[in-house]
């Protein structure tokens, strides 16, 4: 019985980690801190999969784990939580239209569009996060997180108007 | 008729495609009528695609405009019998005006024959200009040749990520450089090592795209340069040489950065226009002309891609490379295949990097620069002014290696000052990276590794580091000229 449980756990997961990784990657504006949330969100599925009742869909409740990981993960570090090591491809030619001059000037950009978002309120971000990255749609994102549809709506009219703000010389 | 009033509550909803489709349908008419609310929904978009250039899961590619809905169009929208209002949306979206960024049909067209490509041969000519006088101060004339594997007819019906395959060469008066899929000899087929999906379609896109048909897909995938605007193409016809063509037109103008980036990092500004043949639409001519990051109105470039031949068999040998005489070159292919070198100089190199990855490590700098040979530098002919004098390049490396400060961007600049003044890295040409094969300098070797990833990210897991050691051969073993790496592609 155990063995069987655990198989259907390993089919599942195997299915859902490159969704989750990417969710994860996202949710900590680093890929390289979504192995670690990753491996504790799974921890934490594994441990409560027995108890899943499949009342949402699997993907859902594997959905809510990592992004309360991700929140705690978030609370328990420091502000500065824009990686030196900023998420990019490298990639020299000579060719002008991807010049290391491009990808010079994107380097720089991505740190600064990570700090703002990073300066969003924890609600706002996660809500921008699942809608612009994840394509979630507003129904999707209410379910999600439990909460209103028109909150939904409010919390990602915010958070735009925020970021457009800030970012306001790169637009 | 709807009133800026009730449309600007729902400008959001409707750019997030969650209106329903009539809603859509009227917000929409009072959109291609009034600017003001038109240039909000186009704010959003620009949001996104700032926001999908810094996509940490590198996923979220930046599309089109024109694609956006699509994606985001769920399929669970069709199944509950909705098949007909889609088909409406498609329908009014393709037809109504004001959509910026909309392809031209007719290019659809060519972008479409171009599928049919197999081979494909033209030269391409090179014209720079003095940044300071505008006066021409170097031509370059190179022949190329592409291959692309599979055949036309496999790819129509393979998924899009075997089209990974393609033999390519460039040749020129500074040398030749090529790029073969099948000869692994000389150089690291990097597509091998790490078949990420996004990595494929960025070689196919290269490829088909910017090559042979160049999108705004093509523009913008590569280098996720996401804050270029990208005018529509607009079609005419005009003569070339007697013949009858369409020709296309856009221009490709990034987003000034006003903050503090370097002039010399800024995005360059672009005007390009394709000339297809009519009959066939395969692509006859294409001319881009790059501007002054900095002074827009100054030419720096002009690049004429002519004579194209399609579809007729290679020369033998156009796509194997063969290194200058005395060249030496290191091979870590994916298989671990083959060396040029002798044991003993394979040892010496490993020890030469060892050394300075012990130096970096530690912050060390003697011990980083001990086995460093900084003052070796080519300037490029048409670039004098990024040449950078050797006690600049061991200062900036000073500052990296000791402070470890702000590793991202000091790397950057560095590498780009780098690429511009040795041509070391014409050696290497996996994908992505251009370049000459140094026939002046055949002491140089370049060494590519992967074994990064361990000491640059402790949870490295299955990302794919590939770092580039540049070396110059001096009495009694090798100096490090020069030394780069990609951030990792996951095989996510």
């Amino acid at each position: 019985m155990q063995t069987d449980q655990r198989h259907r756990f390993d089919r599942l997961w195997r299915r859902a980690r490159p969704r989750l990784w990417r969710l994860a990657a996202r949710l900590a504006g680093d890929p390289d801190r979504a192995d670690d949330l990753l491996q504790e969100a799974c921890l934490r599925a594994w441990q409560s999969f027995a108890s899943f009742r499949h009342e949402a869909s699997a993907y859902t409740w594997l959905y809510r784990i990592t992004l309360n990981v991700a929140a705690q993960d978030r609370a328990r570090r420091t502000l500065d939580a824009v990686s030196l090591d900023a998420p990019g491809a490298f990639v020299l030619t000579a060719d002008p239209t991807h010049s290391p001059e491009s990808l010079a000037v994107e380097a720089d950009l991505i740190p600064r569009i990570w700090a703002a978002l990073n300066r969003l309120p924890e609600d706002q971000r996660t809500t921008l996060i699942l809608h612009v990255y994840e394509s979630l749609k507003y129904r999707e994102i209410a379910d999600l997180l439990h909460i209103p549809l028109g909150t939904v709506m409010s919390r990602l009219h915010t958070a735009r108007r925020r970021l457009q703000e800030e970012l306001h010389d790169d637009l | 008729m709807m009133t800026c009033e009730t449309a600007r509550p729902q400008l959001e909803a409707f750019y997030d495609r969650e209106l329903t489709v009539w809603r859509a349908w009227s917000l929409r008419r009072h959109l291609a009528g009034c600017p003001a609310c038109a240039a909000q929904v186009h704010s959003l978009r620009r949001l996104d695609t700032l926001l999908a250039t810094a996509d940490p899961a590198r996923r979220a590619a930046v599309t089109t405009p024109f694609l956006l809905p699509f994606r985001r169009m769920r399929l669970s929208l069709a199944l509950t019998g909705s098949i007909a209002a889609s088909l409406l949306t498609l329908a009014l979206l393709l037809w109504l005006p004001g959509q910026p960024g909309r392809p031209t049909i007719a290019f659809a067209d060519v972008e479409q024959a171009m599928q049919n490509v197999q081979t494909a041969a033209w030269s391409e000519t090179d014209t720079f200009y003095d940044r300071s006088d505008g006066s021409k101060t170097n031509t370059l004339v190179t022949q190329a040749w592409v291959r692309l594997n599979p055949p036309a007819y496999a790819r129509r019906i393979l998924p899009t990520q075997v089209l990974t395959d393609y033999d390519r060469s460039l040749t020129n008066d500074q040398g030749r450089i090529t790029y073969s899929s099948r000869s692994r000899k000389y150089m690291i087929d990097r597509t091998n090592t790490t078949p990420g999906p996004e990595m494929q379609r960025q070689v196919h896109n290269l490829i088909l795209g910017q090559v042979l048909a160049p999108t705004s897909a093509a523009i913008r995938v590569p280098s996720r340069n996401a804050f270029a605007v990208i005018s529509p193409w607009q079609m005419d016809t005009d003569r070339v040489g007697g013949r009858r063509l369409l020709r296309f037109r856009r221009t490709v103008r990034p987003r000034p950065i006003t903050s503090v980036v370097k002039p010399s990092m800024r995005a360059a500004p672009i005007d390009e226009t394709v000339w297809a043949d009519p009959r066939t639409h395969f692509v006859a001519r294409v001319e881009r002309r790059i501007y002054d990051a900095w002074h827009p109105e100054r030419l720096l470039q002009v690049a004429v891609l002519a004579e194209y031949r399609y579809n007729v068999t290679p020369p033998p040998g156009v796509f194997d490379l063969t290194p200058p005489p005395g060249a030496k070159v290191l091979v870590q292919d994916w298989r671990g295949h083959a060396v040029t070198l002798t044991p003993e100089e394979q040892r010496q190199i490993q020890q030469v990097i060892t050394h300075s990855e012990s130096g970096w490590r530690t912050g060390d700098f003697a011990t980083f620069a001990a086995v460093w040979d900084f003052d070796y530098a080519h300037p490029l002919p048409n670039t004098p002014e990024t040449y950078r004098s050797g006690a600049w390049t061991r200062q900036n490396w000073q500052g990296i290696v000791e402070h470890q400060r702000d590793r991202w961007r000091s790397w950057q600049s560095h590498v780009e000052a780098q690429a511009r003044t040795t041509r070391a890295l014409g050696y290497l040409d996996a994908f992505g990276q251009s370049g000459f094969l140094p026939e002046s300098a055949p002491d140089l070797l370049a060494v590519k590794t992967e074994t990064h990833a361990a000491w640059m990210h402790s949870n490295g897991g299955d990302k794919a580091w590939e770092t580039t050691y540049t070396l110059r051969r001096v009495p009694g073993g090798w100096r490090i000229i020069h030394w780069s790496y990609r951030w990792p592609f996951t095989g996510q």
